[in-house]
């Protein structure tokens, strides 16, 4: 008998007891005779941090070292790529991290990390409960001799960014994906480097002394409901391309084709020596020195969409803000921007452009040097059909 | 490749500076278009004209710009209070909208009708500011860095005052002015009210402790030459709650032994952060001190320098931000709220009573109080209100203010004129500081109720008491919200 819901949980394809940095984890997605639930995609495990190369794991000492908490547990996985038997590749994002930063910092504030579905990613409010959080399941406030190296690590359960999590039904039903239609999916995650993912200042890449994670039982669950034996419900799936541009003048010209039909495309930056570096949080929000003049060009023309120059910093924030979502709470309070902890650059262009025949472009003034340059990157949001 | 919307800057006829009494603003927007209002907004272009600090005599200093409207800045401040009376017109079917006190209705009305997370939220881009947990609060007149050797600078904002704030019509999100011809925007700022202020050390004493690098704790030791960098005691992981930026104007206290501590103030000009453990440097371009043998400072302090820092805000510029729909089809027939006002001062009792005549399609009334220098809404002594709508009691008894009942009647009235109540903290300091008493500042009061929609006038009898031996409001701003069709 066919139950009418199910909970699959699915193991990797590389078996391990636990994966580290750089590791690529696959999981196939497999639902004969049924139909996948899209936007239910999780994946879960657990959170082990250690200080020691030799798994010891963080004492109540170590309160100077965080991962960034508005992302949470987000932080570890780098790129995440889908794919379906049938239709090939349908996505690939790279730097997801920064992308689910942006993405947080647009649509919620801090006090929102505390919410349930928040927490349930390792999320929190500040950086001195990320640091907790490292810590493990353990009491806050427990002897160090107790359980410091026995408590297990936090066990999360994250709803991670890509299209199988961002569809619509055309039809304004639940988004189902027919097995039929796509085969097996395969959903694969390469997770970040250990120096990309921690700071602060008890934080030391070599030595003894090195932080790192691994992420034990891990696994991704979906939802299923039998095949109906109906015609697949045409979906749209968003989809996130990125593309990297290093700024190293005052005036920075990024134009760039990408091959995905886009509806906008947001920026941030991150100084160029503060990638992968324990000295500053890798998902850091930037804001270059000075910005005097951002201009968005289609075809190397100011004059189709946005027909101003925009100059200052509220316009500019509006703008990005608005290439992100229309919600109308964010974390961009103007101490997080005076900080480099809120900023970017960005445009709605409010229809499906095709921008691998059009070209985009971004002219930005400000007071980047070449002796310190800054990384550009750019999202631009597309939609697939299924 | 084309989008199908166009946005498109419109400058106003007059130009600025705009001051008190040169406050009147006209801009047209073209018919034959579909526009996104909803989308638009008019823009006001601020400058803040500063005197530097008394010993900032060569005026390096930049300065952090607070905006407030009239004496009371805890409030946040809405960008809607920069316009006092609004008024929108078409040349097709004339005046279709004229909103007088509309800084105060719409001030008063975000209030309750924003979540305390939107209100924060509003910092990014509006003049609403708001202190952060390091009870610092940043306005927008400056693009001030917390790091690096590039100098922070005085900017000159642009403040967006969305049309839905102003217009029951600004909230379409298609309009089309091919029916209506041009539309023509007349905006009254209110340039009288707006002040500025430049804030003073309005965070913990332990975050200007600072010292020599290496020294103990607020100490520089003796022999020490040409000192021109600090290093502060408090650490700091991130920026967001470290005081200062480069570019800022300082000046240091101390106790130096045998002598009196004295030092120029100065300008910082770089400012680092050691990841190692967080401690942050400030640099500085001249000498701090040079101590000899036998000399040695104590309890030293890096203190913000505003003493006899001013500053003014002048409307430098206006103009209309709208957005076209390039390929919408014309619409028909476009329901709209907008809001009739009737002001009125009176002698100020224990217990008022005023008539009002509500006009046809009026589905509703919010009485505010008017105060002298701020646009909260609200009198001392508030005790309790029962109307009467066409000779008939409004309740079964008198709402007494702040009471369940009077929550009640702010809370059906917004749904029926179409918002919804999201914060019921009725306190001007709440969303001020993050870590304030629940009830410091002012206190909003308001009078409101739903009324059914019908095609004649209805008469509204008001009574208002204030507690006992104690007298009501002395003004009263009555907003009509009427439903109209274009």
């Amino acid at each position: 008998m066919s139950s009418k819901y199910l909970q699959h949980r699915v193991f990797p394809l590389n078996t391990a007891s636990s994966y580290k940095e750089y590791q690529n984890v696959d999981f196939r997605l497999s639902f004969p005779g049924r139909k996948m639930v899209a936007n239910s995609l999780r994946i879960e495990g657990r959170f082990n941090v250690f200080k020691l190369t030799d798994g010891t794991k963080l004492i109540n000492g170590n309160n100077l070292s965080f991962f960034d908490n508005m992302i949470g547990v987000n932080a570890l996985f780098q790129d995440i790529t889908t794919s379906t038997a049938n239709q090939g590749n349908l996505e690939l994002l790279t730097e997801a991290p920064r992308y689910c930063k942006m993405i947080n910092t647009a649509t919620a504030t801090e006090n929102d990390m505390g919410n349930s579905s928040n927490s349930s990613e390792l999320k929190s409010r500040n950086l001195r409960l990320s640091n907790r959080i490292m810590m493990g399941e353990k009491f806050d406030g427990n002897a160090d001799a107790v359980s410091p190296n026995i408590s297990p690590g936090m066990s999360f359960s994250t709803k991670p960014i890509c299209c199988i999590n961002s569809a619509s039904s055309s039809d304004g039903g639940l988004p189902e994906v027919k097995y039929g239609s796509t085969g097996d999916i395969t959903f694969s995650v390469r997770l970040a480097r250990n120096d990309a993912v921690f700071f602060g200042s008890d934080v030391v890449t070599a030595g003894s002394g090195k932080y790192n994670y691994n992420l034990s039982e891990l696994s991704v669950s979906f939802s299923s409901v039998p095949d109906d034996s109906q015609p697949q419900v045409p979906l749209r799936m968003s989809t996130i391309l990125n593309v990297r541009q290093s700024c190293q003048s005052t005036f920075s010209n990024i134009s760039v084709n990408v091959p995905q039909l886009s509806n906008s495309c947001s920026v941030s930056f991150l100084k160029q020596d503060k990638e992968n570096s324990i000295n500053a949080n890798n998902t850091q929000l930037d804001k270059p020195p000075l910005v005097s003049n951002v201009e968005y060009l289609f075809n190397d023309s100011t004059n189709k969409y946005l027909t101003f120059n925009l100059k200052t910093q509220e316009e500019i924030l509006d703008r990005y803000l608005q290439s992100l979502s229309n919600m109308k709470v964010n974390s961009f309070g103007q101490d997080k921007i005076k900080a480099n902890e809120a900023y970017g650059l960005g445009v709605n262009f409010n229809e499906y452009i095709d921008l691998s025949t059009n070209k985009f472009g971004l002219n930005l003034t400000s007071n980047i040097a070449s002796t310190d340059p800054y990384i550009a990157y750019l999202y631009f949001h597309g939609q697939i059909s299924l | 490749m084309s989008s199908n919307e166009k946005i498109v800057r419109t400058q106003a006829q007059q130009v600025g500076p705009f001051s008190g009494s040169n406050n009147n603003v006209d801009i047209r927007m073209n018919g034959g278009q579909v526009v996104n209002m909803a989308k638009s907004y008019i823009e006001c272009e601020l400058r803040a004209n500063i005197t530097p600090a008394t010993t900032d005599t060569t005026s390096a200093g930049i300065y952090d710009i607070e905006c407030k409207f009239g004496t009371n800045n805890s409030n946040p401040a809405f960008s809607v209070g920069l316009v006092r009376n609004c008024r929108l017109s078409s040349q097709n079917q004339g005046m279709l909208e004229e909103v007088n006190r509309v800084d105060i209705l719409k001030t008063n009305l975000n209030n309750i009708t924003m979540s305390r997370d939107e209100k924060l939220s509003l910092s990014v881009s509006s003049l609403a500011q708001t202190k952060n947990y390091g009870k610092q609060r940043y306005g927008l007149f400056g693009d001030l860095l917390s790091e690096g050797t590039d100098k922070s600078k005085q900017v000159v904002p642009r403040v967006k005052i969305p049309l839905s704030q102003l217009f029951g019509l600004g909230e379409q999100s298609q309009l089309d002015l091919n029916r209506t011809g041009d539309l023509n925007f007349h905006v009254e700022l209110n340039n009288a009210i707006l002040q500025a202020s430049i804030p003073t050390a309005n965070f913990d004493a332990t975050m200007i402790d600072c010292q020599k690098a290496g020294s103990a704790s607020g100490v520089i030791p003796e022999n020490t030459p040409n000192l021109r960098s600090v290093v502060l005691n408090i650490k700091y992981q991130t920026l967001d709650q470290l005081p200062f930026w480069v570019g800022q104007h300082v000046t240091f206290t101390g106790t130096l032994t045998g002598a009196t501590f004295t030092t120029a103030s100065q300008a910082i000009t770089g400012i680092s952060r050691a990841p190692g453990d967080g401690t942050v440097t400030l640099s500085f371009g001249a000498d701090i001190i040079t101590t000899t043998g036998g000399q040695s400072v104590s309890a030293l302090k890096c203190t913000p320098d505003v003493a006899g820092a001013s500053a003014t805000i002048s409307v430098e510029n206006v103009s209309l931000v709208s957005t076209e729909l390039m390929n919408a089809s014309p619409s028909g027939q476009v329901s709209y709220f907008t809001y009739e006002t009737e002001q009125m001062t009176v002698t100020a009792t224990n217990k008022l009573s005023q008539i009002f005549s509500l006009p046809p399609d009026c589905i509703g009334y919010y009485a505010m109080f008017p105060q002298a220098n701020t646009l909260t809404s609200g009198f001392t002594n508030p005790k309790e209100y029962r109307n009467r709508l066409d000779n008939e009691q409004e309740t079964s008894r008198p709402v007494e203010f702040d009471s369940p009942l009077y929550y009640e009647q702010i809370r059906r009235t917004l749904i029926n004129g179409g918002m919804r109540l999201r914060d019921l903290n009725l306190y001007t300091d709440v969303t001020n500081d993050p870590n304030g008493s629940i009830s410091g500042g002012g206190k909003y009061e308001f009078v409101m109720n739903a009324t059914p929609q019908t095609q004649g006038n209805k008469i509204l009898q008001m009574n208002i008491s204030a507690t006992a031996g104690n007298n009501g409001p002395a003004s009263i701003n009555l907003y009509k919200q009427v439903v109209k069709v274009l």
